[in-house]
Protein backbone atom coordinates (compact mmCIF):
# COMPACT_ATOMS: atom_id res chain seq x y z
CA UNK A 1 0.00 0.00 0.00
CA UNK A 2 1.38 3.37 -1.02
CA UNK A 3 1.91 5.91 1.70
CA UNK A 4 0.90 9.54 1.54
CA UNK A 5 4.22 10.81 0.18
CA UNK A 6 4.26 8.24 -2.61
CA UNK A 7 0.70 9.04 -3.63
CA UNK A 8 1.40 12.78 -3.62
CA UNK A 9 4.51 12.25 -5.72
CA UNK A 10 2.59 10.04 -8.15
CA UNK A 11 -0.27 12.51 -8.43
CA UNK A 12 2.02 15.40 -9.31
CA UNK A 13 4.11 13.26 -11.69
CA UNK A 14 1.01 11.98 -13.52
CA UNK A 15 -0.43 15.49 -13.64
CA UNK A 16 2.73 16.90 -15.17
CA UNK A 17 2.77 14.11 -17.76
CA UNK A 18 -0.87 14.70 -18.58
CA UNK A 19 -0.44 18.44 -18.85
CA UNK A 20 2.60 17.96 -21.11
CA UNK A 21 0.67 15.48 -23.27
CA UNK A 22 -2.28 17.84 -23.53
CA UNK A 23 0.07 20.65 -24.48
CA UNK A 24 1.63 18.51 -27.22
CA UNK A 25 -1.83 17.63 -28.52
CA UNK A 26 -2.83 21.27 -28.48
CA UNK A 27 0.32 22.22 -30.38
CA UNK A 28 -0.33 19.51 -32.96
CA UNK A 29 -3.90 20.66 -33.43
CA UNK A 30 -2.75 24.28 -33.71
CA UNK A 31 -0.14 23.30 -36.31
CA UNK A 32 -2.67 21.33 -38.34
CA UNK A 33 -5.22 24.12 -38.01
CA UNK A 34 -2.78 26.79 -39.07
CA UNK A 35 -1.62 24.68 -42.01
CA UNK A 36 -5.22 24.21 -43.07
CA UNK A 37 -5.85 27.94 -42.75
CA UNK A 38 -2.75 28.72 -44.80
CA UNK A 39 -3.79 26.23 -47.43
CA UNK A 40 -7.29 27.68 -47.54
CA UNK A 41 -5.87 31.19 -47.82
CA UNK A 42 -3.58 30.14 -50.66
CA UNK A 43 -6.50 28.45 -52.43
CA UNK A 44 -8.65 31.54 -51.92
CA UNK A 45 -6.00 33.86 -53.31
CA UNK A 46 -5.48 31.46 -56.21
CA UNK A 47 -9.21 31.37 -56.97
CA UNK A 48 -9.46 35.17 -56.91
CA UNK A 49 -6.45 35.49 -59.15
CA UNK A 50 -7.89 32.92 -61.54
CA UNK A 51 -11.25 34.69 -61.63
CA UNK A 52 -9.56 38.02 -62.34
CA UNK A 53 -7.56 36.38 -65.10
CA UNK A 54 -10.82 35.04 -66.56
CA UNK A 55 -12.48 38.47 -66.37
CA UNK A 56 -9.55 40.09 -68.07
CA UNK A 57 -9.99 37.71 -71.06
CA UNK A 58 -13.64 38.77 -71.55
CA UNK A 59 -14.06 41.51 -74.18
CA UNK A 60 -14.26 44.96 -72.65
CA UNK A 61 -17.84 45.64 -73.81
CA UNK A 62 -19.21 42.66 -71.89
CA UNK A 63 -17.46 43.16 -68.59
CA UNK A 64 -20.29 44.83 -66.71
CA UNK A 65 -21.25 43.41 -64.34
CA UNK A 66 -18.10 41.32 -64.37
CA UNK A 67 -18.97 38.63 -61.84
CA UNK A 68 -22.34 37.92 -63.43
CA UNK A 69 -20.77 37.73 -66.84
CA UNK A 70 -18.13 35.33 -65.74
CA UNK A 71 -20.71 33.09 -64.19
CA UNK A 72 -23.14 33.15 -67.09
CA UNK A 73 -20.40 33.03 -69.61
CA UNK A 74 -18.83 30.08 -67.93
CA UNK A 75 -22.03 28.08 -67.60
CA UNK A 76 -23.11 28.79 -71.16
CA UNK A 77 -19.71 28.52 -72.71
CA UNK A 78 -19.46 26.05 -75.53
CA UNK A 79 -18.23 22.76 -74.14
CA UNK A 80 -19.11 23.63 -70.56
CA UNK A 81 -20.26 20.28 -69.23
CA UNK A 82 -22.48 19.12 -66.42
CA UNK A 83 -19.56 18.85 -64.10
CA UNK A 84 -18.80 22.52 -64.37
CA UNK A 85 -22.43 23.44 -63.90
CA UNK A 86 -22.79 21.28 -60.83
CA UNK A 87 -19.61 22.68 -59.29
CA UNK A 88 -20.81 26.14 -60.07
CA UNK A 89 -24.18 25.35 -58.50
CA UNK A 90 -22.79 24.83 -55.05
CA UNK A 91 -24.29 28.15 -53.98
CA UNK A 92 -27.67 27.41 -55.48
CA UNK A 93 -27.44 23.92 -53.86
CA UNK A 94 -27.68 25.60 -50.47
CA UNK A 95 -30.78 27.40 -51.62
CA UNK A 96 -32.31 24.12 -52.71
CA UNK A 97 -31.66 22.66 -49.30
CA UNK A 98 -33.34 25.65 -47.70
CA UNK A 99 -36.28 25.27 -50.01
CA UNK A 100 -36.59 21.56 -49.26
CA UNK A 101 -39.89 20.70 -47.68
CA UNK A 102 -39.49 19.82 -43.98
CA UNK A 103 -38.95 16.18 -43.17
CA UNK A 104 -42.25 14.42 -43.57
CA UNK A 105 -43.76 11.17 -42.51
CA UNK A 106 -43.59 8.44 -45.13
CA UNK A 107 -47.20 9.20 -46.06
CA UNK A 108 -46.24 12.88 -46.68
CA UNK A 109 -48.19 14.14 -43.66
CA UNK A 110 -46.36 16.67 -41.46
CA UNK A 111 -44.73 15.30 -38.36
CA UNK A 112 -46.53 15.95 -35.10
CA UNK A 113 -44.78 16.10 -31.80
CA UNK A 114 -46.22 14.07 -29.00
CA UNK A 115 -45.45 14.68 -25.37
CA UNK A 116 -44.38 11.71 -23.33
CA UNK A 117 -44.18 12.07 -19.57
CA UNK A 118 -42.02 9.47 -17.91
CA UNK A 119 -41.01 11.14 -14.66
CA UNK A 120 -42.45 13.65 -12.27
CA UNK A 121 -41.04 14.93 -9.01
CA UNK A 122 -43.50 15.54 -6.19
CA UNK A 123 -42.52 16.55 -2.69
CA UNK A 124 -44.64 14.01 -0.90
CA UNK A 125 -43.39 10.80 -2.44
CA UNK A 126 -45.13 7.64 -1.52
CA UNK A 127 -41.90 5.77 -1.04
CA UNK A 128 -43.80 3.13 0.83
CA UNK A 129 -46.95 2.28 -1.00
CA UNK A 130 -50.00 0.45 0.14
CA UNK A 131 -50.09 -2.98 -1.38
CA UNK A 132 -53.27 -3.36 -3.43
CA UNK A 133 -55.42 -6.44 -3.11
CA UNK A 134 -55.94 -8.75 -6.05
CA UNK A 135 -58.04 -6.99 -8.64
CA UNK A 136 -57.12 -3.55 -7.29
CA UNK A 137 -54.95 -0.85 -8.82
CA UNK A 138 -52.73 1.64 -7.03
CA UNK A 139 -51.69 4.70 -9.03
CA UNK A 140 -48.64 6.46 -7.62
CA UNK A 141 -48.89 10.04 -6.37
CA UNK A 142 -46.28 11.14 -8.90
CA UNK A 143 -48.24 9.66 -11.79
CA UNK A 144 -51.45 11.20 -10.50
CA UNK A 145 -49.74 14.57 -10.10
CA UNK A 146 -48.29 14.33 -13.61
CA UNK A 147 -51.70 13.51 -15.04
CA UNK A 148 -53.20 16.43 -13.16
CA UNK A 149 -50.58 18.77 -14.59
CA UNK A 150 -50.29 17.54 -18.17
CA UNK A 151 -53.81 16.28 -18.61
CA UNK A 152 -55.00 14.24 -21.52
CA UNK A 153 -54.05 16.42 -24.50
CA UNK A 154 -50.98 18.56 -25.17
CA UNK A 155 -50.79 21.98 -26.83
CA UNK A 156 -50.63 20.35 -30.27
CA UNK A 157 -53.89 18.58 -29.67
CA UNK A 158 -52.19 15.20 -29.34
CA UNK A 159 -52.92 12.86 -26.49
CA UNK A 160 -50.19 13.02 -23.85
CA UNK A 161 -48.42 9.71 -23.39
CA UNK A 162 -47.53 8.56 -19.89
CA UNK A 163 -44.70 6.05 -19.82
CA UNK A 164 -45.35 3.82 -16.85
CA UNK A 165 -44.03 0.74 -15.10
CA UNK A 166 -46.56 -1.83 -14.01
CA UNK A 167 -45.73 -3.87 -10.92
CA UNK A 168 -47.76 -6.98 -10.26
CA UNK A 169 -48.71 -8.30 -6.84
CA UNK A 170 -50.52 -11.42 -5.78
CA UNK A 171 -52.15 -11.55 -2.37
CA UNK A 172 -50.35 -8.26 -1.60
CA UNK A 173 -46.98 -9.83 -2.33
CA UNK A 174 -45.00 -8.58 -5.27
CA UNK A 175 -44.24 -11.12 -7.90
CA UNK A 176 -41.30 -10.90 -10.26
CA UNK A 177 -41.89 -9.61 -13.77
CA UNK A 178 -41.29 -12.61 -15.99
CA UNK A 179 -41.54 -12.97 -19.71
CA UNK A 180 -44.53 -15.29 -19.24
CA UNK A 181 -46.33 -12.69 -17.15
CA UNK A 182 -45.54 -10.06 -19.74
CA UNK A 183 -46.91 -12.22 -22.57
CA UNK A 184 -50.00 -12.96 -20.54
CA UNK A 185 -50.55 -9.26 -19.84
CA UNK A 186 -49.79 -8.40 -23.48
CA UNK A 187 -52.64 -10.61 -24.55
CA UNK A 188 -54.96 -9.22 -21.90
CA UNK A 189 -54.02 -5.54 -22.29
CA UNK A 190 -53.72 -5.54 -26.04
CA UNK A 191 -56.72 -3.28 -26.47
CA UNK A 192 -55.59 -0.97 -23.68
CA UNK A 193 -52.11 -0.10 -24.84
CA UNK A 194 -51.49 2.84 -27.08
CA UNK A 195 -47.97 2.37 -28.27
CA UNK A 196 -46.97 -0.87 -26.66
CA UNK A 197 -46.28 -2.90 -23.62
CA UNK A 198 -42.60 -3.42 -23.00
CA UNK A 199 -40.58 -6.00 -21.20
CA UNK A 200 -37.06 -5.02 -20.25
CA UNK A 201 -34.19 -7.04 -18.97
CA UNK A 202 -31.50 -5.12 -17.18
CA UNK A 203 -28.05 -6.36 -16.51
CA UNK A 204 -27.14 -5.05 -13.08
CA UNK A 205 -23.92 -4.78 -11.16
CA UNK A 206 -21.89 -5.28 -14.28
CA UNK A 207 -23.63 -8.48 -15.24
CA UNK A 208 -23.80 -10.10 -11.81
CA UNK A 209 -27.57 -10.37 -12.00
CA UNK A 210 -30.49 -9.13 -14.05
CA UNK A 211 -33.97 -7.91 -13.36
CA UNK A 212 -37.10 -7.26 -15.36
CA UNK A 213 -39.68 -4.56 -15.70
CA UNK A 214 -42.98 -4.45 -17.49
CA UNK A 215 -43.75 -0.99 -18.80
CA UNK A 216 -46.30 0.61 -21.06
CA UNK A 217 -47.21 3.82 -22.83
CA UNK A 218 -50.66 4.87 -21.80
CA UNK A 219 -52.87 7.87 -22.35
CA UNK A 220 -54.56 9.43 -19.33
CA UNK A 221 -57.89 7.89 -20.18
CA UNK A 222 -56.28 4.45 -20.55
CA UNK A 223 -54.73 4.75 -17.10
CA UNK A 224 -58.00 5.84 -15.58
CA UNK A 225 -59.89 3.05 -17.25
CA UNK A 226 -57.21 0.41 -16.68
CA UNK A 227 -58.84 -2.84 -15.70
CA UNK A 228 -57.14 -5.24 -13.37
CA UNK A 229 -56.86 -8.95 -13.78
CA UNK A 230 -58.70 -10.30 -10.72
CA UNK A 231 -55.70 -12.50 -9.98
CA UNK A 232 -53.31 -9.58 -9.54
CA UNK A 233 -52.96 -6.33 -7.67
CA UNK A 234 -51.27 -3.54 -9.65
CA UNK A 235 -49.01 -0.63 -8.83
CA UNK A 236 -48.66 1.81 -11.71
CA UNK A 237 -45.94 4.41 -11.53
CA UNK A 238 -44.05 6.65 -13.92
CA UNK A 239 -41.16 4.94 -15.66
CA UNK A 240 -38.42 7.23 -14.38
CA UNK A 241 -39.89 7.38 -10.90
CA UNK A 242 -40.06 3.66 -10.47
CA UNK A 243 -37.09 2.29 -8.59
CA UNK A 244 -38.54 -0.65 -6.80
CA UNK A 245 -40.17 0.91 -3.77
CA UNK A 246 -40.96 -1.20 -0.78
CA UNK A 247 -44.67 -1.91 -0.67
CA UNK A 248 -46.37 -2.41 2.65
CA UNK A 249 -49.24 -4.65 3.50
CA UNK A 250 -51.73 -2.51 5.45
CA UNK A 251 -52.89 -5.54 7.43
CA UNK A 252 -49.42 -6.26 8.65
CA UNK A 253 -47.48 -3.09 9.48
CA UNK A 254 -44.35 -5.06 10.21
CA UNK A 255 -44.36 -6.72 6.88
CA UNK A 256 -42.72 -5.12 3.90
CA UNK A 257 -42.54 -6.72 0.52
CA UNK A 258 -40.46 -5.41 -2.32
CA UNK A 259 -41.61 -4.59 -5.76
CA UNK A 260 -38.47 -6.16 -7.09
CA UNK A 261 -35.14 -7.25 -5.78
CA UNK A 262 -32.36 -6.33 -6.10
CA UNK A 263 -32.54 -2.66 -6.95
CA UNK A 264 -30.91 -1.38 -10.08
CA UNK A 265 -30.93 2.09 -11.52
CA UNK A 266 -30.61 3.40 -15.03
CA UNK A 267 -27.35 5.20 -14.53
CA UNK A 268 -25.46 2.31 -13.02
CA UNK A 269 -26.79 -0.52 -15.09
CA UNK A 270 -26.22 -1.50 -18.66
CA UNK A 271 -29.41 -2.51 -20.33
CA UNK A 272 -28.83 -5.84 -21.90
CA UNK A 273 -31.83 -6.60 -24.03
CA UNK A 274 -34.79 -4.39 -24.37
CA UNK A 275 -37.87 -5.71 -26.06
CA UNK A 276 -40.60 -3.40 -27.05
CA UNK A 277 -43.77 -4.30 -28.77
CA UNK A 278 -45.26 -1.73 -31.05
CA UNK A 279 -48.92 -1.09 -31.59
CA UNK A 280 -49.03 -3.66 -34.33
CA UNK A 281 -47.72 -6.36 -32.07
CA UNK A 282 -44.31 -6.37 -33.72
CA UNK A 283 -41.45 -6.75 -31.33
CA UNK A 284 -38.61 -4.31 -31.59
CA UNK A 285 -35.40 -5.41 -29.95
CA UNK A 286 -32.66 -3.05 -29.02
CA UNK A 287 -29.41 -4.00 -27.37
CA UNK A 288 -27.09 -2.17 -25.05
CA UNK A 289 -28.91 1.10 -25.14
CA UNK A 290 -29.54 3.10 -22.03
CA UNK A 291 -32.25 5.36 -23.36
CA UNK A 292 -33.91 3.09 -25.84
CA UNK A 293 -37.43 4.19 -25.14
CA UNK A 294 -36.52 7.73 -26.03
CA UNK A 295 -34.40 7.04 -29.08
CA UNK A 296 -36.87 4.62 -30.49
CA UNK A 297 -39.19 7.54 -30.95
CA UNK A 298 -36.39 9.93 -31.91
CA UNK A 299 -37.24 11.92 -28.84
CA UNK A 300 -35.32 14.61 -27.07
CA UNK A 301 -35.59 14.91 -23.36
CA UNK A 302 -36.62 18.20 -21.91
CA UNK A 303 -36.12 18.66 -18.21
CA UNK A 304 -38.04 21.42 -16.60
CA UNK A 305 -37.18 23.19 -13.32
CA UNK A 306 -39.31 20.73 -11.40
CA UNK A 307 -36.98 17.99 -12.53
CA UNK A 308 -39.68 16.24 -14.44
CA UNK A 309 -38.82 14.10 -17.40
CA UNK A 310 -40.89 15.14 -20.33
CA UNK A 311 -40.15 13.82 -23.78
CA UNK A 312 -41.20 15.46 -26.97
CA UNK A 313 -41.10 12.74 -29.52
CA UNK A 314 -41.57 12.70 -33.22
CA UNK A 315 -44.70 10.84 -33.90
CA UNK A 316 -44.65 9.28 -37.33
CA UNK A 317 -48.22 9.68 -38.29
CA UNK B 1 -8.82 19.41 8.81
CA UNK B 2 -11.33 22.05 7.59
CA UNK B 3 -13.26 19.80 5.22
CA UNK B 4 -10.71 20.38 2.49
CA UNK B 5 -12.20 23.54 1.04
CA UNK B 6 -9.46 25.91 2.15
CA UNK B 7 -6.75 23.44 1.12
CA UNK B 8 -8.28 23.19 -2.33
CA UNK B 9 -8.59 26.98 -2.59
CA UNK B 10 -4.93 27.34 -1.62
CA UNK B 11 -4.02 24.85 -4.30
CA UNK B 12 -6.04 26.77 -6.90
CA UNK B 13 -4.15 29.89 -5.82
CA UNK B 14 -0.89 28.16 -6.68
CA UNK B 15 0.11 26.56 -3.39
CA UNK B 16 0.88 22.91 -4.10
CA UNK B 17 0.92 22.04 -0.42
CA UNK B 18 -2.86 22.49 -0.50
CA UNK B 19 -3.18 19.47 -2.76
CA UNK B 20 -0.70 17.51 -0.64
CA UNK B 21 -2.93 18.16 2.37
CA UNK B 22 -6.00 16.99 0.49
CA UNK B 23 -4.23 13.79 -0.48
CA UNK B 24 -3.12 13.23 3.10
CA UNK B 25 -6.60 13.79 4.51
CA UNK B 26 -8.76 12.05 1.96
CA UNK B 27 -6.74 9.35 0.24
CA UNK B 28 -7.56 6.49 2.62
CA UNK B 29 -11.28 7.17 2.81
CA UNK B 30 -11.56 7.61 -0.93
CA UNK B 31 -9.53 4.46 -1.50
CA UNK B 32 -11.77 2.50 0.82
CA UNK B 33 -14.84 3.77 -0.98
CA UNK B 34 -13.42 2.99 -4.41
CA UNK B 35 -12.46 -0.46 -3.20
CA UNK B 36 -16.15 -1.05 -2.59
CA UNK B 37 -16.82 -0.31 -6.26
CA UNK B 38 -13.89 -2.02 -7.92
CA UNK B 39 -13.21 -4.85 -5.46
CA UNK B 40 -9.61 -4.70 -6.58
CA UNK B 41 -7.12 -2.90 -4.40
CA UNK B 42 -4.64 -1.87 -7.05
CA UNK B 43 -7.35 -0.65 -9.44
CA UNK B 44 -8.90 1.33 -6.60
CA UNK B 45 -5.50 2.82 -5.78
CA UNK B 46 -4.99 3.84 -9.41
CA UNK B 47 -8.42 5.46 -9.54
CA UNK B 48 -7.79 7.23 -6.26
CA UNK B 49 -4.62 8.75 -7.71
CA UNK B 50 -6.41 9.61 -10.95
CA UNK B 51 -9.11 11.41 -8.98
CA UNK B 52 -6.51 13.73 -7.48
CA UNK B 53 -4.82 14.06 -10.87
CA UNK B 54 -8.12 15.34 -12.24
CA UNK B 55 -8.17 18.02 -9.57
CA UNK B 56 -4.61 19.04 -10.40
CA UNK B 57 -5.00 19.07 -14.17
CA UNK B 58 -8.56 20.23 -14.70
CA UNK B 59 -8.87 22.35 -11.56
CA UNK B 60 -12.64 21.99 -11.47
CA UNK B 61 -14.64 24.54 -9.56
CA UNK B 62 -15.86 23.24 -6.23
CA UNK B 63 -19.59 23.55 -5.75
CA UNK B 64 -20.43 24.51 -2.20
CA UNK B 65 -23.76 22.76 -2.40
CA UNK B 66 -22.23 19.73 -0.73
CA UNK B 67 -19.20 19.12 1.41
CA UNK B 68 -15.81 18.86 -0.21
CA UNK B 69 -15.70 15.16 0.62
CA UNK B 70 -19.01 14.54 -1.16
CA UNK B 71 -17.73 16.38 -4.19
CA UNK B 72 -14.43 14.51 -4.19
CA UNK B 73 -16.13 11.12 -3.81
CA UNK B 74 -18.44 11.98 -6.70
CA UNK B 75 -15.45 12.64 -8.92
CA UNK B 76 -13.88 9.41 -7.68
CA UNK B 77 -17.00 7.39 -8.38
CA UNK B 78 -17.24 8.76 -11.91
CA UNK B 79 -13.60 7.91 -12.49
CA UNK B 80 -14.21 4.38 -11.16
CA UNK B 81 -17.16 3.80 -13.45
CA UNK B 82 -15.18 5.10 -16.44
CA UNK B 83 -12.34 2.81 -15.52
CA UNK B 84 -14.60 -0.22 -15.11
CA UNK B 85 -16.20 0.45 -18.47
CA UNK B 86 -12.80 0.77 -20.12
CA UNK B 87 -11.36 -2.30 -18.47
CA UNK B 88 -14.33 -4.60 -18.60
CA UNK B 89 -11.98 -7.40 -19.62
CA UNK B 90 -9.31 -7.16 -17.03
CA UNK B 91 -6.28 -9.38 -17.04
CA UNK B 92 -6.17 -12.06 -14.38
CA UNK B 93 -3.96 -11.35 -11.40
CA UNK B 94 -1.29 -13.72 -10.24
CA UNK B 95 -1.55 -15.41 -6.86
CA UNK B 96 1.22 -13.17 -5.53
CA UNK B 97 -0.57 -10.03 -6.68
CA UNK B 98 -3.81 -11.21 -5.10
CA UNK B 99 -2.05 -11.96 -1.82
CA UNK B 100 -0.42 -8.53 -1.91
CA UNK B 101 -3.80 -6.90 -2.60
CA UNK B 102 -5.39 -8.68 0.33
CA UNK B 103 -2.58 -7.63 2.65
CA UNK B 104 -2.85 -4.03 1.43
CA UNK B 105 -6.59 -4.10 1.97
CA UNK B 106 -6.15 -5.32 5.53
CA UNK B 107 -3.55 -2.63 6.20
CA UNK B 108 -5.93 0.00 4.89
CA UNK B 109 -8.76 -1.29 7.06
CA UNK B 110 -6.49 -1.22 10.10
CA UNK B 111 -5.17 2.26 9.43
CA UNK B 112 -8.44 3.88 8.37
CA UNK B 113 -11.19 2.11 10.25
CA UNK B 114 -9.08 1.41 13.34
CA UNK B 115 -11.87 -0.15 15.43
CA UNK B 116 -12.18 -3.92 15.30
CA UNK B 117 -15.95 -3.71 15.25
CA UNK B 118 -15.87 -1.48 12.18
CA UNK B 119 -13.36 -3.75 10.47
CA UNK B 120 -15.61 -6.77 11.03
CA UNK B 121 -18.55 -4.85 9.63
CA UNK B 122 -16.55 -3.76 6.61
CA UNK B 123 -15.50 -7.33 5.94
CA UNK B 124 -19.10 -8.51 6.12
CA UNK B 125 -20.04 -5.87 3.56
CA UNK B 126 -17.63 -7.32 1.02
CA UNK B 127 -20.13 -9.96 -0.04
CA UNK B 128 -22.91 -7.47 -0.71
CA UNK B 129 -23.61 -6.12 -4.18
CA UNK B 130 -21.68 -2.96 -5.20
CA UNK B 131 -24.56 -0.52 -4.66
CA UNK B 132 -25.24 -1.88 -1.18
CA UNK B 133 -21.56 -1.72 -0.30
CA UNK B 134 -21.31 1.85 -1.46
CA UNK B 135 -24.34 3.19 0.42
CA UNK B 136 -23.43 1.40 3.61
CA UNK B 137 -19.82 2.52 3.42
CA UNK B 138 -20.77 6.16 2.86
CA UNK B 139 -23.41 6.01 5.57
CA UNK B 140 -21.58 4.02 8.26
CA UNK B 141 -17.97 4.95 7.75
CA UNK B 142 -18.08 8.39 6.16
CA UNK B 143 -21.15 9.61 8.08
CA UNK B 144 -22.65 11.13 4.98
CA UNK B 145 -26.30 12.17 4.95
CA UNK B 146 -28.72 10.58 2.52
CA UNK B 147 -28.63 13.74 0.42
CA UNK B 148 -24.84 13.59 0.22
CA UNK B 149 -24.86 9.89 -0.65
CA UNK B 150 -27.45 10.62 -3.32
CA UNK B 151 -25.15 13.26 -4.80
CA UNK B 152 -22.15 10.92 -4.81
CA UNK B 153 -24.04 8.01 -6.33
CA UNK B 154 -26.13 10.04 -8.79
CA UNK B 155 -29.35 8.72 -7.37
CA UNK B 156 -32.37 10.37 -5.82
CA UNK B 157 -32.67 10.66 -2.07
CA UNK B 158 -35.58 8.32 -2.25
CA UNK B 159 -33.54 5.69 -4.04
CA UNK B 160 -30.84 6.01 -1.41
CA UNK B 161 -33.36 5.49 1.38
CA UNK B 162 -34.57 2.33 -0.31
CA UNK B 163 -31.04 1.16 -1.02
CA UNK B 164 -29.95 1.67 2.59
CA UNK B 165 -33.02 -0.10 3.85
CA UNK B 166 -32.38 -3.10 1.66
CA UNK B 167 -28.65 -3.10 2.20
CA UNK B 168 -29.16 -3.18 5.95
CA UNK B 169 -31.55 -6.11 5.69
CA UNK B 170 -29.12 -7.95 3.45
CA UNK B 171 -26.17 -7.21 5.72
CA UNK B 172 -28.09 -8.11 8.83
CA UNK B 173 -29.02 -11.49 7.45
CA UNK B 174 -25.42 -12.14 6.46
CA UNK B 175 -24.17 -11.15 9.90
CA UNK B 176 -26.80 -13.25 11.64
CA UNK B 177 -25.82 -16.27 9.60
CA UNK B 178 -22.30 -15.82 10.90
CA UNK B 179 -23.52 -15.37 14.46
CA UNK B 180 -22.98 -11.61 14.79
CA UNK B 181 -25.41 -9.05 16.08
CA UNK B 182 -24.91 -5.44 15.10
CA UNK B 183 -27.23 -3.20 17.04
CA UNK B 184 -27.08 -0.32 14.55
CA UNK B 185 -28.71 -2.38 11.81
Amino acid sequence: MKNYEEVTKNVFRKSEELIARNQRRRNTIMTIGMSACCLAAVCGVGAIAWNRARVSTVPAETTAPAAQLVSDDYANAPGAGDTVVSENSAVSGDAVVVQHPPIMNPDETPIDYITTVSGFEVEDFDTVKIAPDNGQIHISKALQAAMDKYGAVDENGNEVIYRVVIAHLQNRQTIPATEELWEQECARLKGQTVYGLGFETYSCDWGVHSEHWIHADFTKSKIESFTADPNYGYVIDLYDNYHGYPITDPNDPNHVCFSHEPICSNNSADHENIHHEDDHGNQITNTNNESVHHEENHGTQVTNPNNESVHHNNHHG
Amino acid sequence: MDNGVSSYRRFLDGDESGMAELIRDYKDGLLMYLLGITRDFHTAEEIMEDTFVKLVVKRPRYSEKYSFKTWLYTIGRNAAIDCLRRNSKRADSTVEELAESLADEENLELSYLKEERKIALHKAMETLNPDYRQVLYLSFFEDMSNAEIAAVMHKSKRQIEVLIYRAKISLKSKLEKEGFIYEEL
